[in-house]
């Protein structure tokens, strides 16, 4: 075996990867409580209030990151799952798991805070926009995720067929996305989509990308934990 | 290739056949579901004609989703499926032609069902052809992509639900475009666009799902 | 409601969230080790 194959595979083996996976999210926690500290300061304190929405737009630094998040992660899941399945990794299927329920989290999130704001701005607590179907049912695709695996009890064929879905279910967000788009604008017509933020200030931005990049490392950090614990309880 | 295909096929129909109580049950579903709209929303004949496309879509989603437990659980059962994984022909031609058989046994029966649903809710004449149409192109993807739920629920306790809540946002923009073709036909905008959309959605869907539903059915069956 | 029930229902809600699904970890974790630890890994 030639020394590139050993490298690529170095971490594949549950044992190897168990104490790296502590230091990383170690160090991924402690980076996400500073970021959020930061980008909370930006996004409570110094952005200025908004013409239209008052203070209420605040709820913009953790709706969209937590919508990023929620789409990154079910990406990063399916390529996860695409892995599992190409090499036959069992790790590669614990990560796809440890992923679902962070991720499955940030879309419940997006979905809470999307219906909290559009309470005070547009009068009723569910909108049927775009962004927030769409984020409704990725919430499904999550949901059904882990349903399929919790369903089998035998866990290989558990993390082969929850992997297949998971990326069944990443080819078609696409689609899904454009569809209920096209859907929305068809039956609102002109009306303002709600999480098209008051034009973007440069702080603005900052508070949302401080937020999500926040969001980013908290979420590597719980992912590896919960995976070192799937490695612990399977081995 | 063909030869084993049409093979596959002609079992799938005789089976059918023989069980024909099981094909109707799931179009009588159909026409249930359909028929219970305008007892929950009222009679009053603007509101009916505005949801038609809708209700009759979802109304096929359901039936479509209700009707995917058939198409693996028998051979699944007495063991017709594992020699189809063993045997000498290529998987993704025999799951293709059993989605085939499936889809003529019951999607097109929807397609021609629809349009007497259509009169109850007092749709318009001209949207009869683009509704059937619409059906018609949709109720593959419907069979395609449940076949995969299908392939990875096999043999599991309370399958049939959990196939649901795998396979339904799945059918979200096949529903959306459906009935949206007819909408837009209705509003006298053209539904060439959704139409289209729905082909490109089909030729997608015969492209790649053979290959999902045979693997797995391979993850399902090891 | 004022608006700033909102913003705090928002910011609370998701920071409870957070938080619990830390908790959740680490009872997992103390779960884990209460078991001993595995053959394999350490």
């Amino acid at each position: 075996m030639n020394s590139t194959t050993v490298r690529w595979f170095w971490f594949a083996s549950p044992q190897t990867f168990f104490p790296l996976a502590g230091t990383i999210a170690r160090w991924c926690a402690a980076g996400a409580a500073l970021l959020a500290v930061a980008g909370l300061y930006v996004g409570l304190v110094a952005a200025p209030t908004d013409a239209q929405q008052g203070e209420v737009y605040r709820i913009i630094f953790i709706h969209v990151p937590a919508a990023w998040m929620s789409m990154f992660i079910y990406l990063v899941m399916a390529g996860w799952a695409a892995v599992g399945l190409a090499f036959n990794t069992r790790l590669s299927f614990m990560m796809a798991q440890a992923l679902a329920p962070t991720g499955a989290l940030f879309t419940f999130i997006a979905l809470w805070t999307g219906s909290l704001w559009g309470r005070p701005t547009w009068g009723t607590y569910w909108v049927w926009d775009a962004r927030l179907t769409s984020e409704l049912i990725l919430l499904f695709l999550y949901l059904g995720f882990m349903a399929l695996h919790a369903a089998i009890d035998e866990p290989r064929r558990a993390d082969r067929a929850s992997a297949l879905l998971a990326i069944v279910g990443a080819v078609n967000v696409p689609i899904i996305y454009y569809s209920v788009q096209w859907w929305n604008t068809l039956h609102q017509g002109a009306s303002v989509s709600m999480t098209r933020a008051p034009s973007m200030a440069a702080t603005m931005l900052t508070g949302m990308l401080l937020m999500a990049l926040a969001f980013w490392l908290y979420s590597i950090a719980a992912v590896l934990v919960r995976v070192r614990c799937m490695i612990r309880e399977r081995e | 290739m063909l030869a084993v295909a049409r093979a596959v096929v002609q079992r799938d129909l005789l089976l059918a056949l023989r069980r024909r109580s099981d094909v109707a049950t799931a179009l009588l579903f159909f026409v249930i579901v359909a028929s219970l709209f305008p007892l929950g929303v009222g009679a009053e004949p603007n509101l009916l004609r505005s949801i038609a496309p809708g209700v009759i879509w979802v109304a096929a989603l359901l039936s479509s989703m209700l009707s995917l437990g058939r198409l693996f659980a028998a051979d699944h059962a007495d063991g017709t499926l594992e020699q189809m994984l063993l045997g000498a022909a290529p998987l993704g031609v025999v799951v293709t032609a059993k989605g085939l058989a499936h889809w003529l046994v019951s999607g097109l029966p929807l397609v021609a069902i629809a349009p007497l649903i259509a009169l109850q809710y007092d749709l318009a004449p001209g949207l009869y052809g683009v509704l059937a149409l619409s059906l018609l192109l949709g109720t593959p993807v419907l069979s395609l992509i449940g076949a995969i739920g299908a392939a990875l629920t096999l043999g599991l306790r309370g399958a049939g639900v959990l196939l649901a809540l795998l396979v339904l946002p799945l059918y979200v923009p096949v529903l959306i475009l459906g009935a949206g073709a007819v909408e837009m036909a209705g509003a006298g905008l053209g539904p060439e666009g959704q139409l289209l959309l729905l082909g490109a959605l089909l030729v997608l869907a015969a492209a790649f799902s053979p290959w999902a539903i045979a693997a797995a059915l391979r993850i399902s069956m090891e | 409601m004022s608006h700033g029930f909102f913003i705090w229902a928002s910011y609370g809600v998701t920071f409870a969230a957070l938080a619990l699904e830390v908790v959740f970890l680490f009872r997992r974790v103390r779960r884990c080790e209460r078991a001993g630890p595995s053959r394999r890994i350490e």
